[in-house]
């Protein structure tokens, strides 16, 4: 049944919503499939938990691995040997 | 001497990677003196076929390709010997939810408000198999689309998916069981072992 025209998210349970689980957080579903993972979420406690721990660890991922500072010891030797083929610094 | 125009552009769309490059390269070799090989390895040969890179495409991707190229050969045995049967996507899924539940269960739900994260998880990554880490760092650190970690890497975009999800799954388990080594919560007593009081 549709109220006002609007399909109701497809129901699915915990076994299809944990299957689902990278795939949503990484925007790779279809709209009614989030739709239906939302729904599931928004209802279930022990799926919302892992989602939510799941996405806590994908955001803290980049920040521990932060971008190196490269030395001026490596760059100096990549330069040298791209000298060596022929290569001239910018000033 | 001026650089040639050439020179010019290599600096401004090849040498500007460097961090990246230097980071991915650490990823894969673990070894700070064989990463920086990796990477003066990886920049002759971007010099020397710097005229196949076409303009306007992405170069850190181009480099990626090259320094994952280069590990392998100095690792050619390793990424062989790694099983990589067996991947599937949604089963990973389905057992990384189980173990979280499992987890939560033992007193692990918060444990990310409880430990030192960003040493747990450099340690978590750096104990992956290869396959699976670089699917990780492509994806997660650097921030690449699937189908871009899949041309780096040279293999199908479901590839990347299957080895990102069991990249995620041993990285969660190796959170877990960093928390319990820290001490955050005691392991699960074993049968026929009296609870402390």
């Amino acid at each position: 049944m549709t109220i006002a025209g609007i399909d109701p998210p497809p129901l699915i349970d915990c076994h299809a919503a944990a299957s689902a689980l990278y795939d949503f957080l990484d925007g790779r579903l279809a709209d009614t499939a989030v739709s239906a993972v939302q729904g599931h979420i928004d209802t279930c406690r022990n799926c919302a938990s892992h989602y939510d721990f799941a996405r806590q660890v994908l955001t803290l991922i980049p920040a521990a691995l932060p971008l190196p500072t490269v030395s001026e010891a490596l760059r100096g030797r990549i330069v040298t040997a791209l000298k060596a083929e022929g290569y001239s610094e910018s000033a | 001497m001026p650089a040639s125009p050439r020179d010019a552009e290599f600096d401004a769309t090849v040498l500007a990677a460097l961090p990246q490059v230097v980071r991915f390269a650490r990823s894969l070799a673990h070894d700070e003196a064989l990463a920086d090989d990796l990477v003066q390895e990886t920049y002759l040969r971007a010099y020397r076929s710097w005229e196949t890179f076409k303009t306007g495409h992405d170069a850190r991707r181009w480099l990626f390709t090259i320094c994952r190229n280069v590990f392998l050969r100095y690792r050619e045995r390793e990424a062989r010997v790694v099983d990589t049967s067996g991947e599937d996507a949604e089963l990973e899924s389905l057992a990384a939810s189980m173990e979280h539940g499992e987890a939560t269960r033992n007193g692990l739900g918060d444990l990310l408000d409880r430990i030192a994260v960003g040493p747990a998880i450099r340690a978590a990554l750096a104990a992956l198999p290869e396959v699976y880490r670089t699917a990780a760092i492509l994806v997660d650190v650097e921030g690449e689309s699937y189908e871009s970690a899949a041309e780096v890497l040279e293999v199908p975009v479901g590839t990347v998916r299957s080895r990102l999800f069991r990249a995620r799954r041993l990285l969660q388990k190796s959170l877990y069981s960093h928390a319990v080594d820290a001490g955050v919560v005691r392991p699960p007593a074993t049968p026929g072992q009296g609870v402390a009081p």
